[in-house]
C-alpha cells in the first residue's frame, strides 16, 4: 500500500510538472494541393522532443514553457522552420512547399526514416514509385509493387494475390480509407482494385501490429485515398493498352470542400464489339452484343468546417462484368440473356474532430460489400405461345460497422490511441433462384433456394500506447480485445501487442516486436487463380478462428541520409488454419465446406533484408527475403501427409527484387525492375503401380508438395517522357514486362507423349511446363493538367 | 512513322513465336521403385499377397500392361504367431489373376496377421500387419420398392449395423444376380457373370462422412436391368446401434416391365480395419478427384520398407430379397 501512495504522488508531481507546458496542435499539408501529409515530423529542436502527423495530418506536441524551434519536415518538402515563444496552447497549420522541380507536385508519402520509427515490420511505399515500376500491360498496380517488397510473395505468374510472411491471400487485410475490402482482383487476379491515380499512401504491416488493426493474421494493408487539391481543379486521363483512366479533383467550395473522383475501364469489350456483331450476323443471330470489363471508381468528398472539424464521405465500387445478349433470327424470337457480375462496393462517413488538442476522434460509419451475381434468362415468343425462365445465383458478403477511434497526448512522451468498432457480417454463402412465365399460367414458377445467410457479429477495444522511454528506448505496447458471435457461438480472444526500439547511435537502431492475431473468417478458394466463386465464410461452431503468434527483430541503419538498409528476423506460429483434404475441390459449389477442410498448423520463419532510397534522382530498393514456409495438420480425423509437416505451397527459399527508378531531368525517368524467386512447390507422384485386386492404376505421391518447379526470374523496364504543355503535363510511357522473354512456370504437369531427355534417355511421358507471358510491350499516354 | 512500325513489329515477332508450353528435363536423381504390396485377408477365405514393383512415372504409360510381379521373394503369414509360407503362383489368363502369393490358410474373424517379406537383391524386408475385426451384426428394417417410373425400379433399404470393434469402418455394397457366388472376394470380383460393385466405405462415428454417392451398385450383364446410383444417409444413432438407408435407382434398358420381385438382391457388409478403410476411402478420393481444381491425393498405405495395403476386413453377406 505504501508503494501503491509512493507510486501515485510521483505520478501526480510528473504531471503537475507537466502543467508547465502547453500544447502545439495543427494540420501538415502540401501548399499546392492543400492535401495533408501523413507521418509527416514535427520536432522540437530544443527539448529534443517530437511527433509524427497522424493518418488525417494532424498532430499534437506537449512542450515545456518557454522557447521553442521547431522543425517540420517531410520527404520531398522543403524543411519548415520556426521559433516560438510557447506561453499557452497554440495552434500552428502548416504548408510544405515542395522540393521538386517539378510544377506538379506527386505527393510521396514516405515516412521518416524507418530507423527512427518503433514501429517494426511495417513499409510506406510512395505511391510515385507504385506508379513507376513498369507492369504488365502498363497499369500501375500497388499489390504487384508490393509483391517486390521482402516479405511478401507473389503467388503464381502475373497474379496480384500477395502471400506475407508464409500466410495465405486470406490472411490480408485491406483498408481503403479504414474499411476493409474483401475481394481486391480483376480479371482472375490479373489487376488489383486499387487505382494507383486515386491513392495517396501505401502502407503495408507485416508483423508486429499496431493494437489498433485487427481481423487477420499475417499482414495490413492501409490504403489512404487523396481528398483533392483544395485550390483549383486539377484532372490527369490516360489511356493504355487495355484500360482507361480519368482522374479529377479540385474544390467545390474553395478551401473548405473538396472533391476527388477517379474512374477506370478496361476497353477490350468495346473494340471488339464490331468483330463480334460480325461473327452473330454470320452466325443468323440478330443483335449479339457480349463482352468482359471490369470498372473502378473512386470517389472522395471532404469539407473542412474549421482547422479542428472535418467530414469526409468516401466511396469506392468495382466490378467485374460479363455480359451476353443475343437475338436468334429463328422466327420464334428467341433471345439469350447472360450477366455475370462480381466485385465491391464501399462507402463510408467520417467526422475528424479534435476535442481538444491534446485529443483527437475519429467517428467512422461504413458500409462495404463483396457480391458475387450470375443470370440467365430465356425468352422464346413466337405470336401463339411464350415463355421466359431465368435462373440466377448469387453469393456475398456484407459488413455494416460503425468505429470510434481517439489520438491522445496526454504527455509529451505518450501518445495513446484507443477505441472501439462493432461489425455486424451478413454472409450469403450460396442462393439459387429459379423462375419462370410462361403462356402456360400451371407451369409458372418463382423459386429460391440454397443456403441461407448467416449473421454474425463482430467487436473489438483496442488501446496502445506510443511511449518514449528514454531520448533513445522507444516502446509500443497495447491490446486488442475482440470478440465475435456466430450461430450461438462466441469467440473472445485478447490479442496483446508490444515492439520497441533502441537507438545505439543516430543512425544506427534496433527493434523488436510481438503480435498476436486473431482471424474469423476464411475464403474458399483452392485454386491458384481467384476466381468470383472464392467465397468468404464465418468461424463455426465446428471450425474455430485462426490465430498467430509472431516474434520479429531486426537492425536499421540509416546510411549518411542517402537510404535506409535493414535486417529484419521473424517466426511466425499460426493455429488452426484450413487446408483442402485430398481430393477436395470448391470449384462450382461449396455445400458442406466444412466436411471439405482440415484444421491444423503452420509456422512460418526467415529473415529478410531491404536496402531503400526514397529520396534524390535515383530511388528504389533491393529486397531478399530467404524463408521457410511449413504445414501441419496432424490432428484425429483430419490428416493431410499422414500428419508429417510439408511444404506450404508458396514456400520459397529466396526471393530477390531490385526495383530503381532514375530521373534524367524533368523530361525522361526511367525504371527497371528484377525478380527471382525460387519455384513454387507442387505435388508430383513419382513413382506409379497397379492394384491388382481391383484394377486401380495408382498414382503414388510421398508428400505433399514434393516436387519444386523451376526458378522465376523477369526484367521489366520503363521509360516515360514528359512534355510540359500549354496546360498540363503530357507523359508518354512505355514499358516491357518481360523483357529477356523468360518462360517462367505457371504450372506443371505430365504429358502423356514420348520424350527423350538431353542424354537421349526415351520417356513414355513428359514434365511439362506451362508459361503464361513472354515478352510483352505497353504503351500508354496521360496527360496531367 | 516507319520507324515506329518496325519497332512494332520487332516487338511482335517474338511474342508470334513464342511458345507457352515447353517440356522441363527432370532429373529426380537416383530413384529407386517401390516393393508394392497389395492384399486385404477377408475372414475363412485363402489369404492371397501380390507383390510388384512401381514404375517411375514418366516411365509408365499403361500399368496394366507394365505390372511388374515380384516373383522370387520368400513371403510369410503368420496368422495369431502361426508361420505360414506363401508360394508364388503365376499369372493366370483364365481367372485373370496376376502372379501372387497363395497362403494355404483361412483365417477367422479377430485374427492378427503379420506378413513379412525378403525380396531378392534388397536388403530391408518388407512387413505389415493387420486384424481382422469382428463380425459385424446387421439387421435388415425395411426394404421397399417403388416402380412408378416404367422402366425403372426405386428402392430403399433400411439396416443396422453393430460391429465388433470400438472402431468401427465398414463397406456395403448390393448387388443383384441369378446365383449367389463364393463369398472369397478373391474369386468373386473376376466372375464376369456376377455384377460389378461400387463399396460405400463409412466409418460410423465419423461426423464427415455421412453421405455418400456411388455409381454402378447394381448391372446384371444380361442387359436387362441396368443399376445406376445410390444414396447413402447415416441416419441416426440409436441405443449404441446405427442405422442407415440406401436409396438405389435401379435403371432398365429393356422394353418390358421388370419382374423386379424376382431378382435376387445381395447385401454385402465387411467390417473393416482401419488401415483399409483409409486405404479404400483415399484410393475412392484420388479417382474422383478432378485433375485441375481438386487438391492432390495422396493413397495412403501401410507397408514397411514399401508401398501398398495389407488389410483386413470381415464380410458377411445376406440376401436381402
Amino acid at each position: 500500500m505504501k508503494h501503491i501512495v509512493t507510486f501515485i504522488t510521483l505520478l501526480i508531481a510528473c504531471l503537475g510538472a507537466w502543467g508547465q507546458s502547453h500544447t502545439i496542435s495543427g494540420t501538415v499539408a502540401a501548399s499546392s494541393s492543400g492535401e495533408t501529409l501523413i507521418s509527416a515530423t514535427v520536432y522540437d529542436m530544443v527539448s529534443g522532443k517530437g511527433a509524427l502527423t497522424n493518418a488525417q495530418g494532424r498532430y499534437s506536441l506537449t512542450l515545456p514553457r518557454g522557447k521553442v524551434i521547431l522543425r517540420i519536415s517531410y520527404v520531398g518538402y522543403k524543411t519548415y522552420y520556426d521559433t516560438i515563444d510557447l506561453t499557452a496552447n497554440k495552434e500552428l497549420n502548416v504548408k510544405l512547399e515542395s522540393s521538386t522541380q517539378l510544377q506538379m507536385v506527386t505527393i510521396r508519402a514516405d515516412r521518416i526514416s524507418s530507423h527512427r520509427s518503433s514501429q517494426i515490420s511495417a513499409i510506406d511505399v510512395p505511391v510515385e514509385n507504385i506508379k513507376a515500376i513498369p507492369v504488365l500491360f502498363g497499369e500501375s498496380d500497388v499489390l504487384k509493387a508490393l509483391q517486390l517488397l521482402p516479405g511478401v510473395q507473389s503467388g503464381t505468374e502475373g497474379m496480384s494475390g500477395i502471400y506475407v510472411r508464409g500466410g495465405g491471400p486470406d490472411q490480408n487485410l485491406f483498408l481503403l480509407d479504414g474499411v476493409p475490402l474483401y475481394n481486391v482482383n480483376h480479371l482472375g487476379g490479373f489487376f488489383s482494385a486499387f487505382n494507383a491515380d486515386a491513392i495517396k499512401s501505401v502502407t503495408l504491416y507485416k508483423g508486429s501490429f499496431p493494437a489498433h488493426f485487427g481481423g487477420r493474421l499475417s499482414s495490413v494493408l492501409d490504403i489512404t485515398t487523396n481528398d483533392g487539391n483544395d485550390k483549383k481543379i486539377h484532372g490527369n486521363a490516360s489511356i493504355g493498352l487495355i484500360a482507361a483512366k480519368l482522374n479529377l479533383e479540385g474544390p467545390i467550395y474553395k478551401d473548405k470542400t473538396t472533391f476527388n473522383i477517379s474512374y477506370r475501364r478496361t476497353y477490350f469489350d468495346l473494340l471488339m464489339q464490331p468483330m463480334i456483331m460480325a461473327i452473330g450476323a454470320m452466325e443468323d443471330m440478330g443483335r449479339t452484343n457480349l463482352g468482359y470489363y471490369f470498372y473502378d471508381l473512386n470517389a472522395k468528398v471532404t469539407h473542412r468546417f474549421s482547422t479542428r472539424s472535418r467530414l469526409i464521405a468516401s466511396w469506392y465500387s468495382g466490378d467485374d462484368r460479363i455480359y451476353a445478349k443475343i437475338k436468334y433470327n429463328d422466327g420464334y424470337n428467341e433471345s439469350m440473356k447472360l450477366g455475370y457480375n462480381w466485385g465491391n462496393m464501399v462507402g463510408s462517413l467520417r467526422w475528424n474532430y479534435e476535442l481538444t488538442p491534446k485529443l483527437f476522434m475519429n467517428l467512422t460509419g461504413a458500409y462495404t460489400q463483396y457480391r458475387n451475381d450470375v443470370s440467365l434468362g430465356l425468352i422464346e415468343d413466337d405470336g401463339r405461345d411464350y415463355y421466359d425462365v431465368e435462373a440466377s445465383y448469387k453469393s456475398g458478403i456484407r459488413d455494416i460497422s460503425a468505429k470510434v477511434a481517439f489520438d491522445y497526448q496526454p504527455v509529451p512522451d505518450h501518445t495513446v490511441k484507443f477505441g472501439g468498432d462493432a461489425v455486424h457480417h451478413i454472409f450469403q454463402p450460396e442462393v439459387m433462384g429459379l423462375k419462370q412465365e410462361s403462356s402456360d399460367v400451371y407451369e409458372n414458377y418463382d423459386t429460391v433456394f440454397g443456403e441461407s445467410r448467416v449473421h454474425a457479429n463482430e467487436f473489438s477495444l483496442f488501446i496502445e500506447d506510443d511511449w518514449s522511454v528514454t531520448e533513445s528506448f522507444k516502446l509500443n505496447g497495447g491490446v486488442n480485445f475482440t470478440g465475435f458471435a456466430v450461430q450461438g457461438a462466441f469467440y473472445p480472444s485478447v490479442q496483446p501487442r508490444l515492439s520497441g526500439r533502441y537507438m545505439l547511435s543516430e543512425d544506427l537502431s534496433i527493434k523488436a516486436g510481438y503480435s498476436y492475431m486473431t482471424q474469423y473468417m476464411h475464403q474458399l478458394s483452392n485454386s491458384s487463380i481467384s476466381l468470383p466463386t472464392d467465397l468468404w465464410v464465418p468461424v463455426t461452431a465446428r471450425i474455430e478462428p485462426m490465430y498467430a503468434h509472431q516474434v520479429a527483430a531486426g537492425v536499421f541503419y540509416n546510411l549518411m541520409g542517402l537510404a535506409d538498409l535493414s535486417m529484419e528476423l521473424y517466426y511466425k506460429k499460426m493455429r488452426n488454419m484450413l487446408e483442402y483434404r485430398d481430393g477436395a475441390s470448391f470449384f462450382g459449389s461449396s455445400a458442406g465446406w466444412e466436411d471439405k477442410v482440415c484444421m491444423g498448423d503452420g509456422w512460418s520463419y526467415g529473415v529478410e533484408f531491404l536496402a531503400q532510397r526514397s529520396i534524390g534522382q535515383f530511388t528504389g530498393w533491393i529486397g531478399y527475403t530467404l524463408s521457410w514456409t511449413m504445414r501441419q495438420f496432424d490432428r484425429e480425423g483430419q490428416m493431410i501427409n499422414n500428419g508429417d509437416p510439408f511444404p506450404a505451397k508458396y514456400d520459397r527459399r529466396h526471393d530477390i527484387s531490385i526495383m530503381g527508378s532514375y530521373k534524367f531531368n524533368d523530361e525522361i525517368d526511367v525504371s527497371a525492375t528484377w525478380v527471382y524467386s525460387s519455384g513454387n512447390v507442387g505435388t508430383l507422384a513419382m513413382q506409379e503401380y497397379f492394384d491388382p485386386e481391383n484394377y486401380y492404376n495408382i498414382a503414388y505421391i510421398e508428400n505433399r508438395n514434393n516436387f519444386r518447379m523451376p526458378a522465376y526470374h523477369r526484367m521489366d523496364v520503363g521509360v516515360n517522357f514528359h512534355k510540359q504543355k500549354k496546360h498540363g503535363i503530357r507523359t508518354l510511357s512505355l514499358s516491357v514486362y518481360n523483357l529477356y522473354n523468360r518462360k517462367n512456370p505457371f504450372m506443371v504437369y505430365k504429358d502423356g507423349s514420348i520424350h527423350y531427355n538431353r542424354d537421349g534417355v526415351r520417356y513414355n511421358a513428359a514434365l511439362v511446363q506451362l508459361s503464361l507471358f513472354p515478352i510483352i510491350p505497353s504503351l500508354s499516354y496521360s496527360f496531367k493538367f | 512513322m516507319r520507324n515506329i512500325k518496325y519497332f512494332t513489329f520487332a516487338l511482335l515477332i517474338p511474342l508470334c513465336f513464342n511458345s507457352c508450353k515447353k517440356v522441363i528435363d527432370f532429373d529426380p536423381g537416383e530413384v529407386s521403385p517401390y516393393v508394392v504390396m497389395i492384399s486385404r485377408p477377408v475372414n475363412d477365405s485363402l489369404v492371397t499377397v501380390y507383390l510388384s514393383q512401381s514404375v517411375f512415372f514418366l516411365e509408365s504409360n499403361d500399368m496394366y500392361s507394365q505390372y511388374r510381379s515380384i516373383s522370387g521373394a520368400s513371403v510369410q503369414l503368420f496368422v495369431n504367431g502361426t508361420a505360414y509360407n506363401g508360394t508364388y503362383q503365376s499369372s493366370d489368363g483364365n481367372t485373370g489373376m496376376f502372379g501372387h502369393y497363395q497362403f494355404n490358410v483361412r483365417p477367422k474373424a479377430g485374427d492378427s496377421l503379420y506378413v513379412e517379406a525378403v525380396i531378392p537383391g534388397q536388403d530391408e524386408k518388407v512387413t505389415a500387419s493387420t486384424r481382422l475385426p469382428m463380425m459385424p451384426k446387421v439387421e435388415i428394417l425395411d426394404i421397399w420398392f417403388d416402380t412408378s417410373e416404367y422402366y425403372d425400379v426405386k428402392c430403399r433399404v433400411k439396416f443396422k449395423i453393430k460391429g465388433g470393434d470400438a472402431r468401427e469402418f465398414y463397406s456395403v455394397s448390393f448387388f443383384s444376380g441369378n446365383q449367389m457366388y463364393n463369398v472369397d472376394s478373391n474369386t468373386y470380383y473376376w466372375d464376369t457373370t456376377d455384377a460389378m460393385r461400387s463399396h460405400v466405405y463409412f466409418n460410423v462415428n465419423d461426423p464427415v462422412v455421412n453421405t455418400v454417392d456411388v455409381s454402378d451398385i447394381i448391372d446384371v450383364d444380361d442387359g436387362s436391368f441396368s443399376g445406376y446410383t445410390m444414396h447413402f444417409t447415416n441416419d441416426k444413432f440409436i441405443n449404441g446401434e446405427h442405422t442407415f438407408t440406401a436409396y438405389m435407382y435401379m435403371y432398365s434398358y429393356s422394353n418390358y416391365l421388370i419382374d423386379y420381385y424376382s431378382i435376387p438382391i445381395w447385401m454385402s457388409v465387411s467390417s473393416m480395419s482401419e488401415e483399409l478403410y483409409r486405404y479404400q476411402q483415399s484410393v475412392n478420393d484420388y479417382s474422383n478427384a478432378d485433375e485441375f481444381f481438386s487438391e492432390p491425393v495422396q493413397v495412403l498405405c501401410n507397408i514397411n520398407g514399401g508401398i501398398g495395403i495389407f488389410g483386413g476386413r470381415s464380410q458377411k453377406t445376406i440376401r436381402i430379397q
